[in-house]
């Protein structure tokens, strides 16, 4: 941890995130608020449709328009308001100032370019750099990430590389230009469990060395566990709790995050029953009056159902929203 | 809790492996001139009948096509499978295809196992109807049974798969499969597909399933957590070869294959922070269709001595029900 600047780098105030769709308006992310210190690793973590993704694309002005749109609320990096800027400006940010890491490498990488010249092609963009010059910070930059023998790999294409070459390849490239925020958007889940290892601790390892601030979306409660020092649980576009890694896993809080704890299979002596979180994920489209997850908690109260419960702060930096504890 | 001694104290041996490869052939390419690829290479255990036989390993190991080849649903280049006496591969067209009623699968991807075009009661009832157990008429009360069993309310009969959620469309598969009352069930990554609060619940309902009607499973995937979880014994594959095989417990307290350790080992746990220990392995999986000689992991093991190179080692007991290949573990 090297969280003691305390130097916001990023706030997010009050986001909202919705997309037309034939039902109609779908609220993917709802009046989301958060911020990210200057250093710190934070983890999103969410079922697949909590809004964790939308939340990564919004930062980066990723967003399809149309469907979707930002409805409300700021996003605020380096006293720029990122919802509202220009596509210009977004431009120049994206890949310099805030990169990201996509889960599946082999549909985000360009398949008819060579894995080097889709690096250098960063470096000539926003550093100005010539053809030559940015080759060869590629090839650095491939050595950096564990490729080995880097020369030649620079020339081969994304499909000749095995899986996690390719998001070695995404890595290098994100780290490029040294951004200040690298958005991991399920770097690992399509790996396997040997080489998803290799991975975050080539990440832990580059984190070390670059002055980078990490988002890391991911539904693996473990990775998170281990990479992060502050993580967001997310559930149908809220944020439901909000705590450093530690307190999280040690006291959760809500009943989500508690069933969410408990029903991750885990390797320990004593084999017992995994508990489960009744019911499923409500849909997106439907209107929702009350607490989102009422009808899956097992704790609901009648308020439960008629008024949506608040963020409430429980300790310093430790936020549920749960009407258990207000 | 499992019903882990009742089960494994009465050892019947309900299917048995021996000696089963599956080699594919494959076109020469200028990247990789080999024309075989040993999916399968020379695989030997024995599961027992009631037990949940886990089989674990990354992806392209063989895993998948191990299960389908057991169930004859790929046929084996050599060797055979003895399933409750009868040699599968020995049988007739006719005899295998009434053999299947004993024998299911349950498919990783739940949406794309689904006849899009059916309903759900069409598609719980298709094994019935293919093997003449019931009439239309008989049947609705079937379905009606089966889907109760798997926890859907009966309402979703006359749905499409598209209606339904991954987790309900899992428990489609499932209903599928012990349609016709089966002994043994291949589940292939049954639960990989699946968000983990309903993960959680297909596992338990599995785990029921086993308990009440006897049933027997082979449970491939490749998550070790998953596998841990609902497994009496687990097999590790690597590149085609069984590399350990042992009961749970056993495994978790003393794995003694260099590549189970770092298996268990490169897994993040929820609430650990001792990541000191962990076993980093060496580069990727090498291509198995050009597998290394020797023992096929020794390129990424950190122990390899010369002898790893050379000579592969065989699956050996080394305490009891506790197999590993491994030319150092004692």
């Amino acid at each position: 941890m090297r969280i003691n600047s305390k130097e916001t780098l990023l706030e997010v105030k009050n986001l909202s995130i919705q997309f037309k769709s034939e039902e109609g308006l779908v609220l993917a992310v709802n009046k989301m608020n958060f911020s990210l210190e200057k250093g710190e690793k934070l983890g999103i973590v969410g079922e697949s449709g909590s809004g964790k993704s939308v939340t990564s694309l919004a930062i980066m002005g990723l967003i399809p328009n149309p469907p979707g749109e930002i409805s409300s609320g700021e996003i605020i990096f380096e006293g720029l308001d990122l919802a509202k800027a220009s596509d210009a400006k977004m431009r120049k940010l994206r890949g310099n100032d805030i990169s990201m890491i996509f889960q599946e490498p082999m549909t985000s990488l360009n398949p008819i370019l060579t894995c080097g010249y889709q690096i250098a092609e960063t470096l000539m963009i926003h550093k100005n750099m010539k053809k030559k010059a940015a080759k060869e910070v590629a090839i650095k930059l491939l050595e950096s990430v564990g490729i080995p023998d880097p020369k030649t790999n620079a020339k081969s294409f994304p499909h000749q590389l095995s899986g996690g070459m390719r998001q070695r390849v995404m890595i290098s490239m994100a780290l490029a230009c040294e951004p200040k925020i690298l958005i991991a958007d399920e770097p690992t889940t399509a790996l396997d469990v040997t080489i998803q290892a290799q991975i975050l601790d080539l990440m832990n390892q580059l984190y070390n060395i670059h002055d980078t601030s990490i988002i890391l979306i991911t539904h693996d409660l473990g990775v998170v566990s281990e990479v992060c020092d502050k993580v967001i649980v997310m559930y149908t576009g809220h944020v439901v709790e909000q705590a450093y890694t530690e307190e999280l896993f040690n006291h959760p809080c809500h009943p989500y995050t508690k069933g969410l704890i408990k029903s991750i299979p885990t390797i320990t002596k004593e084999k017992h029953r995994l508990e489960e979180i009744k019911g499923m994920v409500p849909n997106p489209s439907e209107k929702k009056i009350g607490c989102s997850f009422c009808p899956r908690c097992d704790k609901a109260m009648n308020i439960c159902k008629e008024q949506e419960p608040g963020l409430y702060e429980l300790e310093e930096n430790h936020f549920v929203r749960c009407w258990l504890y207000k | 809790m499992m019903n882990q001694k009742g089960s494994l104290m009465n050892k019947e041996i309900l299917l048995s492996v021996n000696n089963l490869q599956k080699h594919f052939q494959i076109h020469k390419t200028k990247e990789s001139p080999y024309s075989v690829l040993k999916a399968v290479d020379n695989v030997n255990f024995d599961i027992y009948r009631g037990e949940t036989f886990g089989l674990v390993g990354e992806s392209g190991c063989g895993k998948s096509t191990l299960g389908r080849t057991i169930l004859h649903l790929v046929k084996p280049t050599s060797g055979n499978v003895i399933f409750d006496g009868i040699n599968i591969g020995s049988l007739s067209k006719k005899e295998l295809k009434s053999m299947r009623k004993k024998m299911q699968i349950v498919f990783q991807d739940p949406s794309s196992s689904l006849n899009p075009r059916k309903r759900i009661k069409d598609i719980v009832l298709e094994p019935m109807l293919i093997h003449k157990i019931f009439n239309k008429q008989t049947s609705e009360k079937r379905v009606d049974e089966l889907l109760e069993v798997v926890g859907l309310a009966s309402y979703y009969k006359t749905r499409y798969p598209h209606e339904l959620s991954g987790g309900q469309k899992q428990r489609v598969g499932i209903a599928r499969a012990i349609a016709l009352n089966p002994k043994f069930i291949v589940c292939d990554e049954a639960v990989s597909a699946l968000d983990v609060s309903v993960q959680a619940q297909v596992i338990n309902l599995l785990n029921d399933l086993r308990k009440e009607f006897n049933l027997t499973y082979l449970f491939i995937s490749h998550n070790l957590n998953v596998v841990y979880q609902i497994s009496n014994r687990v097999a590790v594959m690597y590149l085609g070869n069984i590399m350990e095989i042992a009961t749970y417990s056993e495994l978790y307290e003393s794995a003694m294959h260099p590549y189970t350790k770092a298996l268990l080992s490169s897994i993040p746990q929820v609430g650990t922070t001792s990541k000191n220990d962990r076993i980093l392995l060496k580069g990727d999986v090498p291509n198995p269709a050009n597998p290394p000689s020797g023992c096929k992991f020794h390129t990424r093991c950190s122990i390899a001595i010369d002898k790893c190179k050379s000579v592969t080692p065989e699956l050996k007991e080394l305490k009891d029900k506790h197999f590993v290949a491994c030319h150092l573990a004692k």
